[in-house]
């Protein structure tokens, strides 16, 4: 069955996300995307979607919905208070809907991006294979209040409550640890560039968005030269002559010409997205070996996660 | 064409490589960059989900797959010495003039540059208008070309602390290159001049691409109004 809601209440961050705009950089379009992975496809998880179906991208919380059809939806990520029909709720589980219903997300008081996916996904136009729309450029699907919504195929007809269990959902920490390759540093970088940059502590600068988060701290020193600009990865940490690291994420610019200190992890740059400005960082070099290693590991434990969720149901 | 180059890959990210070519840049260079381009694409397309060519660099992003990756990886290691360079296709670029108002009002680093540079603002003027500029990449943002190379008088580094916001139509330069911003955008290059509103394209009407020529044509204030201003 086709569902719909109605998009009560929204603001200019929401957005829909998926993994992101396919066979696009060469025109110099970004590929955008979910700014947290890991929780946008828990959120799907929860529905039992395709962990790539298109997936509400929802900063800071404060939005409501109406169901305009019996529905189920889901929330994962950055947290607070959830009201169904404005009766409280937790978060980070999914929620059978009737018609009529409303879900309210109040302001998050745990990190920063959290999801709202819909049984069946998100149906969208399609912009180089991806629902993601990007704030930068302004292209791909938009989002606004008052807009109704609707999934993209008939969803599974057994689907009953599932949560993400309390010791899964984001935390936020007195001190992060981010880890970045360093065989994918770039450019001239001064001697011993990257124990100073591992021994500093920085903070996430108010400067953030979807396109890069910069970071302040004890600047780093500065080779005095850029580079002939080269194509770019998302997590890409850069270093302009300030010497306060930048770390480009999913609507970075496809090419620049600032030195690269290395390119995060997928699993740290999950975990930058939910951090919020003023929040205190350390990065860590780390080879390619340990981080095949680490990421065998992460989807060990992806595995055992959605075994969980799915093989506990709330009711 | 010039000598062979010497293509070798690097890890540019998780699941990035990025194949750079030795030696000095030419005017042969897009052409090899685009020749080598559809050769991987002829080998691992499946495998590509993006691609970009800059100047003297190719840039992929592969399935997000580490073993994949690292067999991808080894297999260039050995497949790039045999890339045979020399089976190009000669590029027959478009010529494009483009009308740019230089001045401090809009070329908010005018004023810094010429104290640097000791040059008066005609000597910047012609330094950056005479060139007849080749594109060399596109990329950054749509519709964003990367044009060289700039005068060796007039070569810039990029700004200490990237601006947060540069507007559409923005004429900047960065070391050897200059551009053009297609839509308003965070910035690090110097900004020297702006082009009207009517001139400013985007990836669905690709104004140009790799190959084709620029050339920027001084106008003055009225000038700039009368084609769509947005000073």
């Amino acid at each position: 069955m086709i569902s719909r809601i109605t998009l009560l209440r929204s603001h200019s961050g929401v957005s829909l996300q998926d993994l992101g705009r396919v066979q696009a950089a060469e025109f110099g379009v970004c590929k955008a995307g979910a700014q947290d992975q890991h929780f946008a496809a828990l959120a799907n998880v929860l529905l039992g979607n395709e962990k790539t179906d298109a997936v509400l991208e929802v900063p800071l919380g404060a939005v409501e919905l109406l169901a305009d059809d019996d529905v189920w939806l889901a929330h994962a990520g950055a947290h607070g208070p959830v009201f169904h029909n404005e009766r409280l709720v937790s978060g980070n589980r999914s929620y059978l809907l009737r018609r009529g219903d409303r879900l309210r997300l109040g302001y998050y008081r745990q990190g920063v991006v959290g999801y709202l996916a819909m049984a069946g996904g998100f149906e969208a136009p399609l912009y180089f294979q991806s629902r993601s729309f990007s704030e930068r450029e302004q292209s791909g699907p938009t989002i606004n209040q008052g807009q109704q919504l609707q999934n993209a195929r008939v969803p599974m007809t057994t689907l009953v409550a599932r949560s993400i269990p309390y010791a899964h959902w984001w935390r936020s920490k007195g001190l992060h640890q981010l880890y970045y390759l360093a065989d994918s540093a770039h450019g001239p970088l001064p001697t011993g560039h990257a124990t100073e940059f591992s021994q500093r502590l920085w903070h996430v600068s108010t400067a953030r968005n979807r396109m890069g988060i910069r970071f302040e701290g004890q600047p780093l020193a500065w080779p005095m030269a850029g580079i002939q600009s080269i194509g770019l990865a998302c997590g890409s940490i850069q270093l302009p002559a300030n010497g306060l690291p930048i770390v480009l994420h999913r609507e970075h610019q496809t090419m620049g010409g600032y030195p690269v200190l290395g390119v995060l992890t997928p699993q740290s740059q999950n975990v930058l997205a939910q951090l919020r400005p003023g929040q205190l960082c350390q990065f860590h070099a780390i080879q390619r070996a340990s981080w095949t290693t680490v990421n065998q590991g992460y989807q060990r434990y992806w595995q055992q996660l959605t075994a969980d969720i799915t093989a506990a149901p709330l009711d | 064409m010039d000598k062979q180059p010497t293509w070798q890959p690097y890890w540019a990210g998780p699941f990035s490589i990025r194949i750079a070519r030795a030696g000095a840049l030419t005017p042969d260079t897009p052409a090899q960059l685009l020749a080598l381009k559809h050769w991987l694409k002829s080998l691992y397309g499946e495998h590509i989900h993006n691609m970009v060519a800059a100047y003297q660099s190719l840039y992929l992003e592969l399935t997000a797959d580490a073993e994949l990756s690292q067999q991808l990886f080894l297999r260039l290691v050995e497949l790039l010495p045999s890339f045979d360079g020399h089976t190009l296709t000669p590029i027959r670029g478009q010529h494009h003039q483009i009308p740019c108002w230089y001045d401090a009002e809009v070329g908010l680093d005018i004023p810094a540059i010429l104290a640097e540079k000791e040059l008066s603002l005609e000597q910047l003027i012609a330094l950056h208008s005479t060139p007849i500029y080749q594109v060399y990449a596109v990329g950054f943002a749509p519709g964003f070309a990367y044009l060289g190379q700039v005068a060796a008088e007039l070569r810039l580094p990029r700004l200490a602390t990237p601006r947060l916001q540069v507007p559409a139509g923005a004429v900047a330069i960065a070391e050897q290159q200059t551009a053009m911003y297609p839509s308003a955008s965070p910035g690090g290059w110097q900004l020297i001049g702006r082009v009207p509103a009517q001139f400013i394209g985007r990836h669905e009407a690709a104004w140009c691409q790799v190959g084709d020529t620029v050339q920027f044509v001084p106008i003055d204030a009225k000038q700039f109004e009368a084609l769509g201003g947005e000073g």
